[in-house]
């Protein structure tokens, strides 16, 4: 008699046939886009937490490193998706665009100036963290434009012969 | 998707049961009744492997009229 049951969770797949999987799956995958929009929202929900008691660190630190964890996440995703091309097309040609990519990374250098302006001058609360906030959120589109365009070039390369 | 009367009778003349075809191909219950009731697409190595079992061919379990 097994004392310790076996080391199992709901997201474990092992079993499963290919009914059971492709449900599974298909419900993870909606599942996984409701986690990664709450995380986002919840980010925000802990910044203005932050701002609205004083500045508290603790929050903004929270509200960061939840943002990051998700963009690393779904950047995870995206990259092991695009190694097959099964990035929604409509999705991969948009953020493929080279206006995308750059209008991102645009942004991307004007908050950074507008940090390190402000982080020099012992700046604005409020502004350097929302500078390091949409930093990240930038740099995550930068990395989906990037991951897209590998997607594409994998289903061109893939067309039949 | 419409309902697979087809599957449903071939399995029925042999008097087998969805269990006895599902443990034969190697699925659950579950998934012998989804395709029963046109609720499951299979993947055509499935309907090989039912296929074998019931011993039709694709055409006569799977094509539709």
């Amino acid at each position: 008699m097994k004392l310790v049951p076996e080391q199992t969770d709901l997201l474990n797949d092992e079993g499963l046939d290919e009914m059971q999987k492709t449900y599974a799956y298909k419900l993870a995958f909606k599942c996984f886009k409701a986690l990664y929009w709450s995380m986002f929202l919840l980010s925000l929900i802990m910044f203005f937490i932050a701002i609205a008691i004083e500045e508290s660190v603790i929050f903004t630190v929270a509200a960061i490193a939840i943002e990051l964890v998700t963009c690393i996440i779904y950047v995870i995703f995206g990259t092991k998706a695009s190694k097959v091309g099964a990035i929604n097309p409509k999705f991969a040609q948009n953020m493929a665009k080279p206006s995308v990519i750059i209008g991102y990374f645009v942004l991307a250098v004007i908050y950074t100036i507008m940090y390190i302006k402000n982080f020099m001058k012992d700046g604005d609360f409020f502004i350097i963290f929302f500078g390091i906030y949409l930093l990240i959120f930038c740099g995550h589109f930068i990395a989906l434009g990037f991951i897209s365009k590998k997607n594409n070039k994998v289903i061109e390369e893939t067309e039949e012969d | 998707m419409a309902k697979n009367l087809k599957l449903k009778s071939a399995r029925a003349a042999l008097d087998m049961s969805q269990q006895a075809l599902a443990e034969a191909v190697g699925v659950s219950r579950q998934t012998i009744n989804a395709i029963e009731k046109g609720d499951y697409n299979p993947t055509i190595n499935l309907c090989i492997a039912i296929c074998k079992v019931l011993d039709k061919t694709l055409d006569e379990l799977f094509w539709e009229n």
